[in-house]
């Protein structure tokens, strides 16, 4: 699977990060509350956080440590025990992760790597002791699980695709701006779901800023992910490379302009050559797509208003940014935009401490912080109420 | 499942499919290992989660060690 030496290093220690996070604040995260009643006739009432039971967990190839870590951290910290259907093609990562907790002092049993088939999973959900399931991955994954655990009546968060909006004013540094835009397209070579997967430019910067932009892509070096030159991975799988060609093509079928940028890609491994598409009508079926992978939607928006209507044009509803030289504006803009994260003059980050998720396709849930850690608890109401008090 | 390098072409290792009898006893090994696990201190569970975060950064951290992207920060 592709993905450059210095990410893989970056994602051991943001998973490292959440790890430490909850060993540090899980107990505060669920203290039980005393809850501040109208009427002392109510009684002493507290809100205690009891864990589920067993939890499924589907994670997804992306960051094969991260993804995993972002549930069973919180979730075990909680109580819970947790059942892993990893990706099929992280397997070894998957056996990591089992082999790590188990090294860590785990009671055996408590998190299991199970190489399940996806006919399994329809099982497992209906299993009673299996209390929720949380997973990460595609939309028509999450579609399919959301069903089952809807059926079966249990708790699910879904984390799916997203198209975040990367919206550039027209007062943004153009310079600083370009380079986070290369980046936030391009890190984990684009198959991120919070990648700035569409740029939305301020009519009167729009040509500038992709000039600039298109000088930025073309100077990433697609190559081996262990070579430290290299700026592009090639993309986890043929499959996923194909899909994305796939994709690009059905972009240009529906009118859209494709300019492919930068040196060849290499023919071995699944690279895609990097691709900005412009020109993309609102009847472009493709504004609604996902492009996982160094493919890049530009818009031009006429004025803030319009900018903002494109951003929030979208079936995903994950992250997204805006950038601007006045943040104290940009925070205003933020707020215009219907999203789970947006952040002002960056791409959507990914922190231990800072939340995750996403509204309509994108899912529904957080994780991460006492959000996350409190999405698979009973928040259990113990009330000591005086024998004579009015009921 | 196989795992395949892409690149070399090459299967370099299986990895056998977990039978519906292995998935019902990992399911109940669960729910034993929750009934005690629930009973855990947060003390006892944070010892093992910060000791997780060290054999990461300690055993786990892949190499060659050179960063050439700056995560996004």
């Amino acid at each position: 699977m592709g993905k450059l030496i210095g990410e893989a290093k970056a994602e051991v220690e943001l998973s490292a990060a959440i790890f430490e996070y909850y060993a540090k604040n899980a107990e505060k995260l669920l203290t039980p509350e005393k809850l501040p009643v109208a009427n002392l006739a109510e009684g002493e009432a507290v809100l205690v956080h009891d864990p589920l039971g067993t939890l499924l967990a589907i994670e997804p190839w992306n960051f094969p440590y991260y993804q995993v870590a972002r549930i069973i951290a919180p979730q075990l910290s909680a109580g819970n025990t947790i059942l892993l259907k990893h990706a099929g093609i992280v397997p070894q990562s998957a056996a990591a992760c089992e082999k790590l907790m188990l090294d860590a002092g785990l009671p055996k049993g408590a998190f299991k790597n199970l190489y399940a088939a996806h006919s399994q999973i329809e099982f497992m959900l209906n299993h009673p002791l299996v209390r929720g399931v949380a997973l990460t991955g595609s939309e028509s994954a999450g579609a399919v699980v959301a069903s089952l655990a809807g059926k079966a009546l249990k708790k699910s968060t879904l984390e799916l695709g997203g198209a975040d909006a990367f919206v550039v004013l027209a007062d943004a540094d153009l310079e600083k701006t370009v380079k986070w835009a290369v980046f936030g397209r391009h890190w984990n070579r684009g198959q991120v779901c919070v990648s700035s997967k569409r740029m939305i430019i301020a009519d009167k910067i729009y040509d500038e800023f992709l000039n600039r932009y298109t000088a930025g892509v073309a100077g990433l070096h697609a190559g081996d992910p262990f070579d430290p030159a290299t700026t592009l991975a090639p993309l986890s799988s043929q499959g996923a490379a194909d899909e994305l060609k796939g994709k690009i093509r059905q972009a240009i079928a529906h009118g859209a302009k494709a300019t492919e940028v930068g040196p060849k890609v290499p023919n071995q491994g699944a690279f895609v050559q990097p691709t900005i598409l412009t020109d993309i009508a609102d009847d472009n079926p493709a504004r609604n797509w996902e492009f996982f992978g160094p493919v890049s939607m530009l818009f031009r928006a006429k004025n803030e208003d319009d900018a903002v209507r494109i951003a929030n044009d979208s079936p995903f509803g994950l992250g997204g940014s805006v950038f601007t030289s006045n943040p104290r504006h940009g925070a205003e803009v933020a707020k215009r935009i219907s999203t789970g994260m947006v952040f002002v003059n960056h791409p959507t980050m990914v922190k231990a401490d800072l939340p995750f998720g996403g509204i309509r396709h994108s899912g529904y849930g957080r994780e991460l912080l006492g959000l996350g850690i409190k999405e698979f608890v009973n928040h259990k109401l113990i009330d000591v109420v005086d024998i004579d008090a009015a009921f | 499942m196989r795992l395949r390098i892409l690149y070399t072409g090459k299967v370099e290792q299986t990895f056998p499919e977990a039978t519906d009898a292995e998935v019902i006893r990992a399911i109940e090994n669960a729910h034993k290992a929750f009934l005690s696990w629930k009973k855990t201190s947060f003390a006892e569970r944070a010892n093992i989660m910060q000791k997780a975060a060290n054999l990461l950064r300690k055993d786990m951290m892949p190499t060659p060690s050179f960063p050439p992207w700056r995560w996004a920060s």
